[in-house]
């Protein structure tokens, strides 16, 4: 039987040969693509984002005097109450901006697109990786911007070791972005999710000491808040602030961020391999 | 409130109903709170002269005042959900946008102060939140701090073009309004200038008059200047949304 000479093109896959899935964009050159397409969503909701890095200035200086306050009460010098302040608004903010990757995570969902990236050959942990990258880059940014303009707005004392700030922050960043990644995992809606990341920073900015002082916290509370991440980044920052210690003397604090850190990215790994979410919703 | 609107109350009720574990947690997460910021309230009204106070006279009417304005993101999802499953069209088609609005307010404000006395009455039993006579001059003061936040949520709504904004609207305003109120730290510990720009903020009214009934015995007489600002303040909130408000107006994804 002659084939119609419309089929004249098509080729017979040689026996023994295997198809290799579609792919849209090299191997190589995947992970940066995906990273610079969350990149240009974030830059889209830059209204919301400004606004989290506003705000924080805002509360730092409504919360100050009552840190203040505290100092006073237990006769150390006032100055540190402006660092205390701000960096328990990193660690609020911080929390509340994780409504960024989970709106990213889930808008993929409720559109596809995620299920069409990966027909297209990209791998679950690209496309999760590519969020987190974004995320912790914000993370960075809006501690940055916090705590540097902070400083100059309300610090009239000095702020102690800078490396062990600097250290310290940036293990927040990361523990706080890990924690973004269990939240989502964990949440089977948006409305959920929400629910978790402004309820839970609240939660957790105020049981470790970041909106009233630690020092006027039930006992109960100061021994529950070492549960939590935060409580390592705000003591820490209270020892360099208040007590003058250095980077050496908050490395345990600094281990306890980075253990937070990988056990939530490897928690936030098993849980977004076997996650179940309610569609649309 | 015609058919149609309760048929659309009933339905966004079924939506809360559906999402039980969501609802009651924004009944739940303020008694953290509550259980952390109760000392510092007490150390600091025994320092003005308040001996008896255990900080549960403020705080408890603060966060429950914080909370009703952070659920509205909660039910926002609802709304904004109509959009995202293009489903607004279709609701629209079954009702005049009057009766979608009175049935989305009426549920949001129902909502709002079913949590406000879940909140109010479970603070009574576990941090011995006064249970005496002097609660009953509140009751005016509540309700209209519950008006109060179902408008705020229309404003927001209208504002919004997006669920992450109204979000934002919900939790970043509800949080500056609190602390502008001295609903996170106390009024009296707040800057100076806050301090006088502090009547602009709703919640400064609802904590003046807890002060005033629960901490210096004003009576029911202490609470009818806040509660009809209060009433002023939903007012203008409801009339500016109305001003703005376009049913036609579609609302976009999470973050476009």
């Amino acid at each position: 039987m002659s084939s119609p000479s419309g089929n004249a093109a098509l080729t017979v896959r040689p026996m023994g040969t295997e198809l290799s899935s579609p792919r849209l964009i090299s191997t190589r050159s995947t992970l940066a693509t995906l990273v610079r397409h969350e990149r240009r969503r974030a830059a889209r909701s830059w209204l919301p984002r400004i606004v989290f890095a506003v705000i924080p200035l805002w509360l730092a200086w409504f919360v100050k005097p009552a840190f203040a306050y505290a100092l006073a009460a237990r006769g150390a010098t006032t100055g540190a109450a402006s660092y205390q302040a701000l960096a328990g608004q990193v660690v609020m903010f911080g929390s509340i901006s994780l409504i960024f990757l989970g709106h990213s995570i889930f808008e993929d969902r409720d559109t596809h697109s995620d299920d069409r990236l990966r027909s297209g050959g990209v791998s679950r942990w690209e496309l999760t990786t590519s969020k987190l990258v974004v995320m912790l880059t914000h993370e960075v940014f809006l501690a940055a911007f916090v705590l540097i303009i902070g400083s100059l707005l309300f610090g009239a004392h000095s702020a102690g070791d800078l490396g062990a700030w600097v250290v310290l922050s940036a293990a927040w960043c990361l523990t706080c972005t890990a924690l973004g990644l269990v939240a989502v995992g964990l949440s089977r809606t948006a409305a959920g999710f929400t629910l978790v990341a402004y309820g839970g920073s609240l939660v957790l900015v105020a049981g470790t000491g970041g909106l009233a002082p630690y020092t006027l916290l039930p006992g109960w509370a100061r021994f529950l808040s070492r549960a939590f991440p935060s409580h390592w980044y705000l003591r820490g920052i209270d020892d360099v602030v208040v007590r003058r210690v250095t980077l050496t003397d908050v490395w345990p604090n600094v281990a306890a961020l980075l253990a937070c850190a990988v056990g939530g990215f490897a928690i936030g790994a098993v849980l977004m391999r076997y996650r179940r979410t309610e569609p649309h919703r | 409130m015609s058919s149609r609107s309760a048929a659309l109350a009933r339905h966004q009720l079924r939506y809360l109903a559906n999402s039980a574990l969501l609802t009651a947690a924004y009944v739940v997460v303020p008694f953290v709170l509550i259980g952390y910021f109760r000392n510092a309230y007490s150390v600091y009204l025994q320092g003005q002269g308040y001996t008896g106070a255990t900080g549960a006279e403020l705080v408890v009417p603060g966060v429950a005042t914080l909370y009703s304005y952070l659920v509205l993101a909660h039910d926002g999802v609802f709304v904004f959900s109509e959009h995202l499953w293009n489903a607004w069209d279709r609701v629209r088609a079954i009702a005049t946008p009057t009766e979608v609005v009175v049935a989305k307010v009426a549920t949001t404000w129902l909502h709002i102060l079913v949590q406000t006395l879940a909140i109010f009455a479970g603070s009574m039993i576990i941090f011995g939140f006064p249970t005496d006579h002097r609660i009953l001059s509140l009751i005016p003061v509540m309700v209209a701090t519950v008006c109060v936040g179902a408008a705020w949520g229309c404003l927001g709504y209208v504002l919004s073009p997006t669920n992450a904004t109204f979000d934002a609207w919900c939790y970043g305003g509800g949080v500056m309004l609190a602390a502008i109120g001295g609903a996170i730290s106390p009024l009296g510990l707040l800057p100076e200038l806050i301090q006088n720009i502090a009547p602009v903020s709703p919640v400064y009214w609802t904590m003046k008059a807890v002060q005033a009934v629960l901490l210096d015995n004003d009576g029911f007489g202490g609470v009818v200047k806040p509660t009809l600002t209060l009433l002023g303040f939903a007012a203008v909130l409801m009339i500016v949304a109305g001003l703005f408000f376009d049913a036609g107006k579609r609302k976009a994804g999470r973050l476009r």
